[in-house]
């Protein structure tokens, strides 16, 4: 489904992003990378959504090279990004294409699904933050993608609506197999949605740990290994840290790796 | 239902410069200075009713309207082909906006005598000069509205595989209207001012005539009733400007529209 081949992305700049990234997600799968923040994991997404390019090795989508954003490939980002001058529903309809009445069922059963069928009329700026985003998850689906990449999706709601959506996130994948690629700072979210977590280590962007999550994929959060999971992740995240900052600064590497023990 | 200062809120408008006229009608009725210098508002009005009832006013009004019109229009298409092009296409911007650029740095006055050379002294080169001094804020505003497009909904088009022209379409240009509308606000602005230039610099009729004319025979009340005109048409098209393009900004998620 999706696969990079030993991907590295410097930027003109001279700052390396990524360094020889290899993954593989199959159809069905769903995988999360946590890492802290600056650790390339947007700019890995950016590549397997063909918005960037690699400056070596290859991302591929169904077996071929990503020249161009893919019409199969969904991508929800950080923010809803609706367009504000569009109603609910074009927003919804935003570049699906085909006969105008196939578009206005795609858009309703869309809304439908995030329950939002009521909200047609509105405009981006009489939404909450929760619905905008609902908006937006109800875009990226209505094109039917089967791999969807998202970037944070969540993190700007608080922690109730996280849940919610995330839960509804799941139900979503139940019913469609979508194969997902998450990345995320949330190492709670990274284990209720993803079968699978890469952690990266920045300075430059590596992969340096690979977790299953191991659980039913309902009610994640109150499964007895939730807990210890979550502690492994982060765990090696902190590892992941202390190793890059003494990559760049020895001294702050150890400063702070005492502040730990301490 | 929209409680009574709610409605009364345009009448605010009002209050500041009625207040003036009423103290200069005061004051000047007592002849501080003397009156053939500055007349008193109700003689500027007389002035104004006079033009008005010999049918000249409606002559000077709709030959002066008709220049800024046309002048605007033209100014504005162009304005609005090119900074389109410039806005979008990145070879564009380089080969027109630095020659555009330092063309804007030109006094507007310098162009009238290679105007009036060109085209003659009659209508064109009025036109000519109006649409030059409206070109440049519709120009600049609409490059740069363009230039100014949050990257963050260019890439929701890109996710959708939109190509080149549809990203134009269907995202640019929808946000980069609101930049394009005060554009044509600060270009209907200048045109103003620039009808005024030209008129001043030959006409034989229009609100700039008569500014020349009130010099020429000493009627200060003929200055100050051109003035108000000027003023009045100036305020009631960028009113007309903003109805007309309210409803397409109607999206704008703005301070002043919150209801208070």
């Amino acid at each position: 489904m999706l696969q990079f081949e030993s991907v590295s992305k410097t930027y003109r700049n001279g700052f390396t992003a990524l360094e020889a990234i290899s993954l593989r997600i199959d159809p069905g799968e769903r995988v999360a990378i946590v890492g802290s923040s600056g650790c390339g994991k947007s700019t890995l997404l950016r590549l397997a959504a063909g918005l960037t390019f690699p400056s070596s090795g290859r991302v591929l989508v169904y077996g071929k090279p990503v020249i161009r954003p893919e019409p199969r490939v969904g991508f929800l980002f950080q923010e809803p990004r609706l367009m504000p001058w569009l109603s609910v529903d074009d927003n919804v309809a935003f570049g699906l294409r085909g006969p105008a009445r196939q578009r206005r069922d795609l858009v309703r059963s869309a809304l439908l699904r995030v329950g939002l069928s009521n909200c047609g009329d509105y405009y981006p700026k009489q939404l909450s933050g929760g619905m905008a985003q609902r908006v937006a998850i109800a875009r990226a689906l209505a094109s039917a993608p089967r791999l969807i990449l998202l970037d944070e999706p969540f993190s700007a709601l608080d922690a109730i609506r996280r849940a919610e959506l995330q839960d509804h996130f799941l139900q979503l994948w139940e019913s469609d197999q979508l194969s997902t690629l998450i990345v995320t700072h949330d190492v709670e979210e990274a284990i209720v949605l993803a079968d699978r977590i890469l952690v990266m280590q920045p300075h430059p962007g590596r992969i340096i740990e690979e977790l299953l999550v191991d659980l039913p994929l309902d009610d994640r959060r109150e499964s007895p290994a939730f807990e210890g999971l979550k502690k492994r992740l982060i765990h090696s995240l902190r590892q992941a840290d202390h190793r890059s900052a003494s990559a760049i600064h020895p001294s702050a590497a150890t400063l702070s790796a005492s502040a730990l023990q301490g | 239902m929209k409680r009574l200062s709610q409605r009364l809120r345009p009448a605010r408008a009002f209050v500041l410069p009625f207040l003036i006229l009423l103290i200069w009608q005061l004051v000047q009725a007592r002849e501080v200075v003397p009156t053939n210098l500055l007349p008193t508002p109700v003689s500027v009005l007389e002035t104004i009713g006079t033009l008005a009832s010999t049918g000249e006013l409606t002559e000077h009004l709709a030959i002066t309207c008709w220049r800024v019109v046309q002048g605007f229009l033209l100014g504005a298409a162009v304005a609005t082909l090119l900074g389109a092009i410039t806005g979008v296409s990145r070879s564009a911007r380089d080969l027109l906006d630095p020659l555009l650029q330092s063309l804007r740095n030109i006094p507007s006055l310098a162009w009238v005598p290679l105007f009036i050379l060109w085209l003659g002294i009659y209508e064109p080169s009025k036109v000519a000069l109006i649409a030059t001094g409206a070109f440049f804020p519709v120009y600049l505003s609409l490059a740069q509205g363009l230039l100014d497009v949050d990257r963050k909904l260019v890439e929701v088009g890109r996710m959708a595989g939109f190509d080149r022209f549809q990203l134009v379409r269907r995202i640019l240009i929808p946000a980069a209207l609101p930049a394009y509308v005060t554009g044509l606000r600060g270009g209907l602005g200048l045109a103003w001012m620039f009808v005024v230039a030209a008129e001043v610099m030959g006409a034989s009729k229009g609100l700039g005539f008569l500014l020349v004319d009130g010099q020429q025979t000493g009627r200060a009340a003929l200055i100050l009733a051109s003035i108000l005109l000027f003023a009045v048409l100036g305020k009631l098209s960028d009113l007309l400007l903003c109805l007309l393009s309210s409803r397409f900004l109607q999206w704008q998620d703005s301070h002043s529209l919150q209801p208070a």
